[in-house]
């Protein structure tokens, strides 16, 4: 654990209860008061609350499933080494969104997810739609997500 | 694109611009450490079930 070690997070478990109410507006009450840790906080909610549940040393069965829940939704980037799966930098380019991402840092590609799904738009049709990683790669819209800052993890 | 997630599902947007046909690539072959190799896809249009199978590696 790296940056995670900063929120200095209560000890307690994880439950459905807190994932879903925790939001992005409402993420004071887990701040520890540094301005890093709040810079990091601000990230992802979904990736925040990973953070939240390795730092407690819960249990092995909990911790998984909570990761999987978290990081069920990963945005596959290129270049940038960011291991827990999203990124805000508008810099890099997306390639489609992963339902599924194997455990832990990512990949030595620098890319997050397994199997994206990626939308296109075939202007002539079907036989039109590309193929290549590179055909689709698209930056996102500035300022149209959530995230400030970028939670890297090391499990 | 948006996602969204609870602790047991996942939750994906996609909206297209107004008029145009709404397509995807499902790039099941692409994993993340790149190891795939072989592998079968069966398209069931009658079930709109498609099936995939292959070989992936763990990092």
């Amino acid at each position: 654990m790296e940056m995670c070690g900063k929120f200095s997070p209560p000890r307690r478990v994880m439950t459905r209860q807190m994932i879903l109410a925790i939001q992005p507006g409402r993420v004071s009450a887990l701040r520890n008061g540094t301005s890093q840790s709040e810079q990091y906080i601000d990230a992802a909610t979904y990736f925040v609350l990973v953070c939240r549940s390795n730092s407690q040393q819960t249990s092995q069965v909990t911790r998984q499933q909570v990761i999987f829940s978290l990081v069920l939704q990963v945005m596959r980037f290129l270049h940038t080494c960011c291991s827990i799966g999203y990124i805000s930098d508008p810099s890099q380019k997306v390639r489609g969104m992963s339902p599924l991402h194997d455990s832990g840092t990512g990949s030595s590609l620098g890319s997050y997810g397994n199997f994206e799904v990626m939308p296109l738009l075939c202007p002539g049709g079907f036989d039109t739609c590309t193929t290549t990683l590179a055909a689709r790669e698209r930056y996102r819209m500035n300022d149209t997500d959530g995230a400030l800052s970028c939670c890297c993890v090391v499990w | 694109m948006e996602a969204t997630s609870t602790r047991r599902a996942g939750l994906e947007r996609f909206t297209f611009p107004q008029g145009w046909k709404p397509y995807f690539v499902i790039d099941l072959a692409n994993d993340l450490p790149a190891s795939f190799a072989g592998g079968t896809l069966d398209i069931d249009p009658e079930n709109g079930r498609i099936t995939i199978g292959g070989h992936w590696e763990p990092r």
